[in-house]
């Protein structure tokens, strides 16, 4: 999914659950995108062939799967006895992240273990694009009517 | 493959309840689909289990359904894969670690514990993980309902 859509959705989860989600603001545009970093690697190494290989599962690096989720919780366990409610926010935001992408593409759910390119077929791929920027604009009308301001 | 794996006592019974499961008529439904809507019915539970603790123990009660009904349906079909397998463990994992961000102390703790244990598992081919959200659901109804 987009970093938008994920940022969105981390958003208005975090409203919903805790509630005044404009006070997290910063952290939850930050761990709601973070993971998405690696893609950044993966452009640098097709350089100019990026459309005809897409965003695959092989632009995921390992913190993309369940490796960086157990490391993700690990983290979030220990740092929790400083900040236990920041570190809620953290982990919801990151781990929609993980579902999110989990339940729309094709992901590699054990690598480094293993390369097997797992994909739920919830929505098919060729109408993968059009879900998203519906997706995308969805959360976004939804995160409008719960007034939450956008000022970090 | 790790499912084929796992502990004797929970083969036996899987064999037991199987014997009559497998008689009922069943959808031909992708499993993963199946699996991928456990973590859907999470992530509602962690949106309602505020306002309504009977509609949330529900949610809960329903995303478990959900994870048993897809090995049942992929046993049905002969649909049991590798990826399938993936797909369940993996779904089973998000699902938990949506489940328990509310509840959080000792239930992430647990989650973080159990993703551990999966991630041994798969490289072992040995199927041990805690059945957290079971637990969490007999904890849940003795406290909140």
């Amino acid at each position: 999914m987009n970093p938008l859509a994920h940022f969105l959705l981390g958003l208005l989860v975090v409203d919903i659950v805790f509630g005044n989600a404009e006070r997290f603001l910063f952290y939850i545009l930050i761990f709601s995108v973070l993971i998405d970093l690696d893609h950044i690697i993966y452009i640098s190494s097709v350089k100019g062939d990026l459309f005809r290989q897409k965003f695959g599962s092989g632009s995921r690096s390992r913190f993309h799967e369940l490796y960086g989720l157990t490391l993700l919780s690990l983290g979030i366990s220990i740092l929790s006895v400083h900040d236990l409610i920041l570190m809620q926010v953290i982990g919801l935001s990151s781990i929609l992240h993980y579902a999110s992408d989990f339940l729309s593409g094709k992901t590699r759910p054990f690598y480094p273990f293993s390369e097997k390119e797992v994909f739920l077929h919830i929505c098919p791929q060729k109408y993968r694009l059009h879900a998203e920027i519906v997706l995308t604009i969805l959360l976004g009308v939804m995160v409008w009517l719960r007034g939450i301001s956008w000022s970090l | 493959m790790v499912e084929g794996n796992k502990l004797e006592f929970v083969k036996k019974i899987r064999y037991i309840t199987d014997y009559f499961l497998l008689k009922i008529p069943l959808p031909r439904i992708n499993p993963n689909i199946i699996s991928g809507l456990s973590i859907l019915t999470s992530l509602i539970f962690i949106l309602v289990v505020k306002h309504s603790s009977a509609l949330g123990c529900a949610l809960l009660v329903m995303t478990l359904f959900l994870d048993w009904l897809d090995g049942l349906v992929a046993r049905r079909y002969n649909l049991s894969s590798e990826e399938g397998y993936m797909v369940d463990v993996t779904s089973d994992r998000l699902s938990e670690g949506i489940i328990f961000i509310p509840f959080f102390v000792a239930w992430f703790y647990l989650f973080a514990l159990n993703n551990i244990l999966t991630i041994y598992s798969f490289t072992r081919k040995r199927h041990v993980v805690l059945p957290l959200r079971h637990i969490f659901l007999v904890y849940f109804i003795i406290n909140y309902l």
